[in-house]
């Protein structure tokens, strides 16, 4: 458990109804705050201790503090946003928009497909292209320096070009 | 401002932080290069101990301090950050308390070379006892001290443009990338000596050398004459029809000669890798002893021991891996893959660099 949902809504649906009906909000999204990219096998890398709250609809709908983990449920509207905000002593000091595409990925043979692989993982490619997430089908040293990263991690001949990393990246990603 | 996160496939993992150089182009002796390949720790000596780290390392001797730059990967430009040592008996971090500044540059004080007593550089969110974003592992090295002896080679009448003189700042510029390992080539002026040779192929140059090397080989006659037992000689010619340095470990046969030699066009990088290759390290292009595979990408490009400098400049977003345009990187690789024979470079050169004679 790594928060309070404050937002869950009660509501009679119809007059005739015999029993409240709960509308559940959108189902959370797990985001992981890490001091290195993809997920734990065996170590901690989570981000604990962190104080935040989650706004949505300009509403706080969620506070609470990181368990060891680093993971936070995010709660985001359909074709809306929720805002990730980390405090400090109750200040504001950083913050996160969290959107969701809840379209398939590109294939990972394709430039865009490694780079939403690699940022879902943790992996830093920087925040160019019209999300602002990295991911613009693009070579960059960046992005190159990623591939390598990710490469290194998974005990793969680092070079960018090795060609079992996209199989290794599609397991990693789970897509 | 905000960081934009779009989660695909019901899943999203954030890294907000990790380490680099803090200056970009030229060498400067204060700011190493990171060792930021991968986040993982990869092989470490006996003398390591384990860690529990992930992220990069950075080397340095024992009583500098270097500076370090934080990248806000993904944290937003005005957190505040905090940067703390988890052992101040090895490495400090000097400087006034407080926030990190917008240039995302600190400086750590290597304390003592301290083994089996793993220390971490930890930047923290909010205060100096915030939660732990992201971990440097640095390691500390007593400074071993390298004689090197000079050699100006006058081939059929042409000699190197060099002067003794001129050596000293050409030293001076390798030392400041071999500060980062803890190692020091001592040059004396006064010890410079001179050769002249006759009967090579063209004036002032230096040929290719036969397969198999051989005691005739230009290379060999220049690396033969006049050399110093308890140093590495180091000759300075002209030109050379393949290469802009050449060198011989002690590994080589003694009958054909031991030493390093570097033309005129030879800058500090190209000595202090040569240096580099005399203290046991082989180029970073292959992944295997055969070079087989040959390895061109970022990272590489940044390692002291690339076998091209400068380098081709593609593709395009390769052109500068943040020492210059198309200009070889100073990373002596502290960190030891599996996948790289090449690697732990740090740890072998200063292993070969305590005994003498050469």
């Amino acid at each position: 458990m790594n928060g309070t949902t404050i937002g869950r809504v009660v509501a009679r649906l119809v007059k005739s109804s015999t029993a409240f009906n709960t509308l559940n909000l959108p189902p959370p999204i797990p985001i992981h705050f890490q001091r290195s990219p993809d997920f734990p096998q065996g170590d901690v890398r989570g981000i604990q201790g962190m104080d935040f709250q989650v706004v949505s609809g300009g509403a706080v709908i969620q506070v609470g503090t990181t368990p060891a983990d680093g993971r936070i449920d995010v709660r985001v509207p359909p074709g809306g946003s929720s805002t990730v905000q980390l405090l400090f002593n109750t200040v504001v000091v950083a913050e996160y928009v969290v959107t969701v595409d809840p379209g398939a990925l590109d294939p990972v043979n394709r430039i865009k497909g490694q780079q939403q692989r690699l940022r879902m993982l943790g992996y830093q490619i920087g925040h160019v292209g019209t999300d602002g997430d990295g991911v613009d089908g693009n070579q960059s040293l960046v992005f190159e320096r990623s591939v390598l990263d990710f490469q290194t991690d998974q005990g793969l001949l680092a070079d960018a070009v090795n060609p079992q990393t996209q199989p290794r990246l599609t397991v990693r990603a789970g897509v | 401002m905000a960081i934009r996160v779009k989660v695909r496939n019901n899943r999203q993992i954030i890294v907000p932080i990790r380490f680099a150089r803090a200056v970009t182009g030229g060498v400067v002796i204060d700011a190493p290069d990171v060792d930021d390949r991968g986040f993982v720790m990869g092989n470490r000596p006996g003398t390591w101990g384990s860690t529990d780290t992930r992220g990069s390392m950075v080397t340095m001797t024992e009583g500098d301090t270097v500076r370090v730059e934080v990248l806000r990967e993904d944290i937003d430009d005005s957190a505040p950050l905090f940067v703390t040592s988890s052992d101040i008996g090895v490495v400090s971090v000097p400087g006034p308390a407080g926030p990190l500044g917008a240039d995302g540059v600190f400086s750590i004080h290597g304390i003592v070379d301290a083994i089996r007593r793993n220390v971490k550089i930890q930047v923290r969110l909010g205060s100096a006892s915030g939660p732990v974003l992201g971990e440097l592992e640095p390691h500390i090295f007593r400074l071993h001290r390298v004689r090197v002896v000079a050699h100006l080679v006058t081939i059929n009448g042409t000699p190197t443009a060099r002067t003794a003189a001129s050596l000293t700042p050409l030293f001076n510029g390798a030392n400041d990338i071999w500060r980062a390992a803890g190692i020091e080539y001592t040059f004396r002026e006064a010890e410079t000596r001179t050769e002249s040779h006759v009967g090579f192929a063209v004036a002032g140059q230096v040929g290719p050398d036969s397969t198999p090397p051989a005691a005739t080989d230009e290379s060999a006659r220049v690396t033969l004459a006049n050399s110093d037992p308890n140093a590495i000689n180091i000759y300075f010619v002209n030109s050379a029809v393949t290469f802009r340095g050449l060198t011989s470990d002690r590994d080589f046969p003694a009958n054909l000669g031991r030493g390093v030699i570097l033309v005129d066009v030879g800058d500090a990088n190209d000595l202090a890798h040569e240096l580099g290759h005399f203290l046991d390290l082989d180029t970073h292009t292959g992944d295997d002893i055969n070079n087989n595979h040959i390895r061109d990408d970022v990272a590489t490009k940044r390692h002291l021991m690339y076998n091209f400098n400068p380098y081709a400049a593609n593709p395009a977003h390769q052109a500068d891996v943040g020492y210059g345009a198309r200009v070889r990187g100073a990373l002596i690789a502290v960190k030891d893959f599996a996948f790289d024979p090449t690697d732990g470079s740090v740890a072998r050169s200063r292993r070969r660099a305590i005994p003498v004679p050469f």
